[in-house]
């Protein structure tokens, strides 16, 4: 009985260390100058769920205003104001096999299923590569910034 | 007595406590299972407060910044290996304290004759096995000790080593690195008790051939008899 206990003790120890190969974390920062357009791209396996946290902190004109805007993947527009902190909840689903894609500013693999970073041109805009966020398999967050802005991301994921 | 007659008694005395060594041994040998029970269960229970932090950070991204509750949580978790340690080397203590010892005292008090009565009625067989299993128990618990020490130490050492290198030293020490120190402090402090039982299971090995010995000649001279 003992015995037994045991082996499914170390089971359940070798399932607990694997678990933790399926937490992955990272995050990063970027400054758009003024005019410019970068956009934020975080990519991840359909498998996986994340938690993505974005700060976006306008700067403003001298007469106190700020022309930033932001445009996400669906197509909504807004303003920023004020400094904008915000978290958004990619769902996983269950799938089956590995997944694999490259596209601009994200890297995705069964080692890393969840990536992403800045990238320094308006994806989202009319003459952007929206449809390079569009790959089978994989989930999208994107968000276009448009104007002088500092913006910070920081993603959690789980791939279990 | 005669001298030879003495002879007989003082090996027969020297023997037996031995062997009563031997029976501490085992009980060491038997409670290993309950040992390593109690150190996997905690260590189980530890992981899964690590697994637990991790969650909290992909849940609701707490930990990110400064905040104190991995670094709580961690400790709790290494204490719990530390208990679970402590908890198993308990158990094992326990189950050495219950062995009776010196049983054969009373008779070897009557001199030759009640020395004569252990030997006829010595299971001889049963006490080479006895001292073989003894010792590999014996081994093995020294070994799992200096494994346990090791994996608590440097769980406690990590979370040193990361409030040192990043509030003081602004270095990223690695964690092979809290692994070697803790390997290095726990054979410093557990040299003497690795050289006594490196010492003793070579004392249980000429005990081997000392009780064939005794076995072959003690069956020729009562064959002679």
């Amino acid at each position: 009985m003992k015995k037994w206990a045991i082996a499914v003790l170390l089971v359940a120890l070798l399932l607990e260390l694997s678990a933790f190969s399926g937490f992955h974390q990272f995050g990063g920062s970027g400054n758009i100058a003024i005019g410019g357009s970068s956009t934020l791209v975080i990519a991840k396996a359909s498998y996986s769920s994340a938690r993505v946290e974005v700060s976006v902190w306008p700067e403003y004109a001298p007469n106190g205003t700020s022309l930033v805007t932001l445009t996400f993947l669906n197509g909504t527009t807004r303003p920023v104001t004020s400094n904008l902190d915000f978290v958004v909840n990619l769902p996983g689903k269950f799938t089956l096999g590995s997944t694999f894609g490259t596209g601009p500013g994200y890297s995705v693999s069964p080692q890393t299923p969840v990536n992403g970073s800045i990238v320094n041109s308006g994806l989202l805009g009319p003459f952007g590569a929206r449809g390079a966020l569009e790959v089978p398999g994989l989930d999208f967050f994107a968000m276009q910034v448009d104007g002088h802005a500092l913006i910070w991301y920081r993603v959690w994921a789980i791939s279990l | 007595m005669t001298p030879d007659e003495e002879a007989v008694v003082t090996k027969v005395r020297d023997l037996m406590t031995t062997l009563d060594r031997v029976k501490q041994y085992r009980a060491i040998a038997s409670s290993l299972t309950d040992f390593v029970l109690v150190f996997l269960s905690t260590l189980a229970v530890a992981l899964s407060f690590y697994l637990f932090i991790d969650y909290l950070q992909f849940a609701f991204g707490i930990g990110y910044g400064y905040s104190l509750w991995p670094s709580v949580l961690s400790l709790a978790a290494a204490s719990l290996v530390l208990a679970g340690l402590f908890g198993g080397i308990l158990v094992a203590d326990r189950k050495v304290k219950r062995v009776k010892a010196k049983e054969w005292e009373p008779d070897l008090k009557e001199g030759f004759p009640g020395a004569v009565k252990i030997l006829t009625s010595f299971d001889w067989n049963a006490a080479i096995f006895d001292v073989q299993t003894a010792k590999l128990g014996f081994l093995m618990y020294g070994a799992l000790k200096v494994v346990g020490y090791t994996v608590a130490l440097s769980v406690l050492l990590s979370i040193g080593f990361l409030a040192l290198g990043n509030g003081i030293l602004h270095l990223a020490l690695s964690p092979v690195f809290s692994v070697a120190v803790s390997l290095i402090l726990v054979l410093a402090a557990e040299s003497g008790d690795l050289k006594r039982r490196y010492h003793e299971s070579y004392s249980m090995d000429s005990l081997i051939w000392e009780l064939r010995w005794f076995y072959s000649g003690f069956a020729r001279s009562e064959f002679k008899a």
